[in-house]
């Protein structure tokens, strides 16, 4: 590139992560996770928020949850945001400067193991609003 | 990453990290607000009671603000990866045009 030519912050960025370890499958994973969130994060505020505006209680979401629908709506909104929150939280962390690899790895994995906790703890919850919904019917 | 040209690409760039941040750590805190639903119906109601204020209203629409202008920015960076001839900065307006037209719309929705 000639000195001085302006390329641009968006070109500049794209070309950093050649150079450094942001692999193509992660790449495609915060784009493809980001997409699918578009739709189950728009239902879940939907659902939730708007088209029952503060009316909201525990029962509801119990008699709510039965469905086939929501359930999927809720554990595959649980799984994406995870995964898409925390590959993100690695590229922010990675776009800090180069770590080695050694401490690239322990990364992923202690994000790994936040993230099977964050997970955990939600499909508990879940089972917490379809088991009251067993006992009270 | 030396040598930034600051131009609304790098602020886009670095709104889209802040507002991803923020929505990490708040996915972690609605989780834990929510297990109050592991100590049962009551417990969980009373939390929803409890959050039931102008002041919580006003972070929620925060909320609603930031995700959707994540939601827009993230959409516009996989357009341009795919369709690189487009105007960055055209679609970057759209983004915060939007957003602030969801903002504004949604208000009635909190207050």
């Amino acid at each position: 590139m000639p000195a001085g030519q302006d390329i641009g912050f968006r070109e500049q960025y794209l070309r950093s992560l050649k150079t450094r370890s942001v692999g193509r499958w992660e790449w495609i994973a915060l784009r493809l996770t980001g997409v699918f969130l578009v739709v189950f994060v728009l239902a879940h505020l939907w659902f939730l928020h708007y088209a029952k505006a503060n009316h909201l209680s525990f029962q509801d979401i119990s008699a709510r949850l039965q469905g086939r629908r929501f359930q999927m709506l809720d554990l595959g909104l649980l799984v994406l945001a995870f995964a898409h929150g925390l590959a993100g939280v690695r590229r922010v962390i990675l776009d800090f400067g180069v770590l080695s690899l050694g401490a690239e790895k322990a990364l992923r994995w202690v994000l790994f193991v936040i993230g099977g906790v964050g997970v955990f703890l939600g499909y508990r919850i879940f089972e917490a609003f379809l088991g009251a919904w067993g006992r009270a019917g | 990453m030396t040598n930034r040209n600051r131009n609304l690409g790098y602020y886009m760039w670095l709104a889209h990290r802040i507002t991803g941040i923020l929505l990490a750590v708040y996915l972690f805190a609605h989780i834990l607000t929510l297990s109050a639903a592991l100590r049962g119906a009551e417990a969980f109601n009373q939390t929803l009671r409890a959050f039931d204020n102008p002041v919580v209203r006003a972070f929620e629409l925060g909320l609603v603000a930031i995700v959707v202008f994540h939601m827009l920015n993230g959409l516009r960076l996989i357009a341009l990866d795919l369709f690189p001839s487009w105007s960055q900065e055209y679609l970057a307006f759209a983004v915060l045009l939007i957003s602030l037209g969801v903002i504004v719309i949604s208000v009635p929705f909190f207050f």
